[in-house]
């Protein structure tokens, strides 16, 4: 494991100084002991994503440009998917430093945002159903995607991505013996 | 007609509505078919296509049936692909019937059916006869069901029934008249473009040259004054027709409005040429908006809209009853709303406001606004771009502060109530356990000063309609509201 994992792993360090944490005195200052990260990798799993964008989005004007001999457009293209990948793979850190979800009496809260930050609130019994999602690239480092259906309509699905696979089905368990505990 | 083991059938007469229904859902293939086919044999595609679908028609007919069970309604259809359908009563949220100048010749109804599932109507019965109806209801409310006229609701017992004079009002307030000529205008432009486009202006240029001559009769020589009187006629003609037609809309969709309260239920009936009667159950009504505009303040009006769950969102697909109150008396306001809602204490509503800091925020958003909208004049002069700014400007500081001054929530044990608006003002009311999600949100601007807003999520609302959703509140305040939300509904099953 590289040291930028263990880094990572250290959910005290991500806001690195206390100073930081006055300046941003917001919704986040008030969250929970038993608040959780996303797991570590999700940062992976979202650069490799932006990755695979960008080498897209560069692919056309490249091959265009190679094709007519002009490179200036060539040079156009590539650089509009460096600097796609640079914002993507920076912001991939932020979000997942933004990002918590912690179980409460009344239900799964998650927070995120780097800029608009939202609280959003799932009461137990307002759960219709829960999926478990798995993409291609979570399959490699075993994460997986938990979603929660409502019968709102504006956040009738609220998803938590790039939690481990397992934590997901916990979560879902949780969710489901909670519901139906609170049913009267 | 029926026997237990064999259900129901519909009415002999519906496999002509169903045909309608179909000629409605095919008009479009048809009349493509016949524009391409046309010079040849269209007269033999016509005569094949009016064949096919009427025979569709009686086999749809034949292969229609439904049942009435202990606990439940099956309804099967289908030819090729036979379609079992079970809705039980207790999740059936409305029961609406239709009845065209068609339908009332033979005495027969299409009746509608709505769950919570969303989007279509569950089961639609199409058509039968009043019996059939009145078995099907009274299966659906319960056994019992106090023997009473169906069609003619008495005004008198109505919660609220509408004049003439109302519905008229209604119809200057809404002014839908405006929609339907949108609609129109972009049906017809996409179409005949060329010969319309040589139409309208041919109208146009008539009537101006009719209005010339009313003038220069007048004697007013030619100039700015001239042209502006022109259209100032033209703006007021081309007004005064469209809240002509939004009345005439408004007759046809609210003649005869009459809204009952039978134990647990709302029951409206209405519709000039079609007549329309829905059922909605009291408790499945998820949010209520109130509607004061302008033009509502101007009549001393207000207009009640409610969201129910799931159910028809528009009309395309099928009877949407979302205008429990279209058009009433402001000073009926409390009386309307303990008759829909009795459970709440309507008289214990106490507003708080945002915070009072709110309006430099809306102001400043309103001038960049302004600032960008305000560009394209200066092509036509470099002094208009600072005109328009400073109109702009005296509008926003005047629009803002009024924005945060009549803008408020109000919280107690059994609802919340947000409202907003200047020109087209609204408010919202959710009784709590109606809730889904919570959220608190808070934007950068927010956090500069320690504000945040807070939106409640429920069941079937309309996408873009007005809900609870209140900025420039305190962050502590917002998270109070939904700490005080949560707990209410902790231990509580949300019942649709």
């Amino acid at each position: 494991m590289s040291n930028e994992q263990e880094h990572h792993q250290d959910p005290t360090n991500n806001l690195s100084s206390t100073q930081e944490q006055a300046k941003d005195a917001s919704l986040i200052e008030q969250l929970p002991d038993n608040k959780q990260r996303l797991h570590p990798d999700s940062i992976k799993v979202s650069r490799i994503t932006t990755a695979i964008v960008s080498l897209i989005i560069m692919l056309v004007p490249s091959v265009a440009g190679i094709l007519s001999e002009t490179y200036l457009l060539l040079a156009i293209g590539a650089a509009v998917g460096l600097l796609i990948f640079t914002i993507g793979f920076i912001w991939a850190r932020k979000s997942y430093d933004y990002t918590w979800y912690w179980l409460a009496d009344e239900g799964l809260y998650i927070q995120r945002g780097v800029w608009w930050r939202k609280k959003t609130l799932v009461p137990f019994n307002r759960v219709q159903h829960t999926d478990v999602a798995q993409g291609p690239l979570d399959r490699k480092y075993e994460l997986g995607k938990l979603v929660t259906h409502t019968a709102g309509t504006r956040d009738a699905s609220v998803s938590l991505e790039g939690i481990l696979l397992e934590t997901a089905h916990e979560l879902r368990s949780v969710l489901q013996e909670e519901g139906e505990s609170d049913a009267v | 007609m029926q026997s237990d083991t064999n259900g129901y059938r519909l009415h002999k007469i519906s496999p002509l509505f169903i045909l309608f229904e179909n000629i409605k859902k095919l008009i479009f293939p048809i009349v493509i078919a016949l524009f391409s086919t046309r010079g040849s044999s269209w007269e033999l595609f016509a005569l094949g296509f009016a064949l096919i679908i009427s025979l569709g028609a009686i086999v749809q007919y034949r292969f229609y049936r439904y049942w009435l069970e202990g606990d439940k309604i099956r309804v099967k259809e289908g030819i090729f692909f036979r379609n079992v359908r079970q809705v039980p009563y207790k999740k059936i949220q409305n029961l609406n019937l239709v009845q065209s100048p068609l339908h009332r010749l033979f005495g027969v109804v299409k009746v509608q059916l709505e769950s919570a599932s969303g989007g279509r109507p569950e089961a639609v019965i199409n058509v039968i006869d009043m019996a059939a109806v009145k078995e099907l209801k009274q299966k659906i409310n319960g056994e019992e069901e106090e023997p009473q006229e169906e069609e003619i609701a008495e005004p008198k017992d109505s919660i609220l029934s509408l004049s003439f004079g109302e519905i008229v009002r209604y119809g200057i307030i809404t002014n839908r008249g405006i929609v339907a000529v949108a609609v129109f205008m972009g049906f017809t432009m996409q179409f005949l473009d060329d010969q319309i486009e040589r139409l309208v202006k041919n109208y146009i240029s008539q009537f101006t040259q009719w209005i010339d001559g009313l003038i220069s009769s007048v004697q007013i020589e030619n100039g700015w004054l001239y042209f502006t009187l022109l259209t100032l006629i033209g703006v007021i003609a081309a007004l005064l027709a469209l809240w002509l037609l939004s009345i005439v809309m408004a007759l046809l969709k609210f003649h005869g409005f009459v809204l009952i309260k039978t134990k647990e239920k709302l029951q409206a009936t209405l519709g000039l040429l079609t007549r329309l009667q829905a059922t909605i159950p009291m408790g499945r009504i998820q949010s209520l908006t109130i509607h004061e505009s302008l033009l509502h303040r101007w009549f001393k009006r207000i207009g009640i809209t409610i969201e129910t769950a799931g159910g028809v969102n528009n009309d395309q697909q099928g009877v949407s009853m979302k205008q429990v109150a279209p058009i009433a008396p402001n000073t009926m306001r409390t009386q309307l709303l303990k008759e829909i809602q009795d459970d709440v204490d309507w008289d214990a509503i106490e507003w708080k406001g945002l915070n009072p800091k709110g309006w430099r925020r809306v102001l400043k958003v309103m001038l960049i606004i302004g600032l960008v909208v305000g560009l394209p004049t200066l092509l036509y002069s470099i002094y208009a771009y600072p005109i328009w700014l400073v109109i702009w400007g005296l509008y926003s500081v005047y629009y803002s502060k009024a924005y945060i001054r009549s803008a408020g929530y109000t919280l107690n044990g059994e609802v919340i109530g947000f409202k907003d608006g200047v020109i087209f003002s609204k408010c919202t009311f959710v009784r709590l356990p109606k809730t889904q999600t919570i959220a608190v949100k808070e934007s950068p601007f927010d956090r500069r000063h320690r504000m945040a807003s807070l939106e409640v999520d429920t069941a079937g609302a309309m996408v873009g309609a007005h809900h609870i959703n209140i900025p420039y509140i305190n962050l502590d305040e917002a998270l109070a509201i939904k700490n005080s939300i949560s707990d209410k509904i902790k231990g509580t099953q949300f019942k649709w």
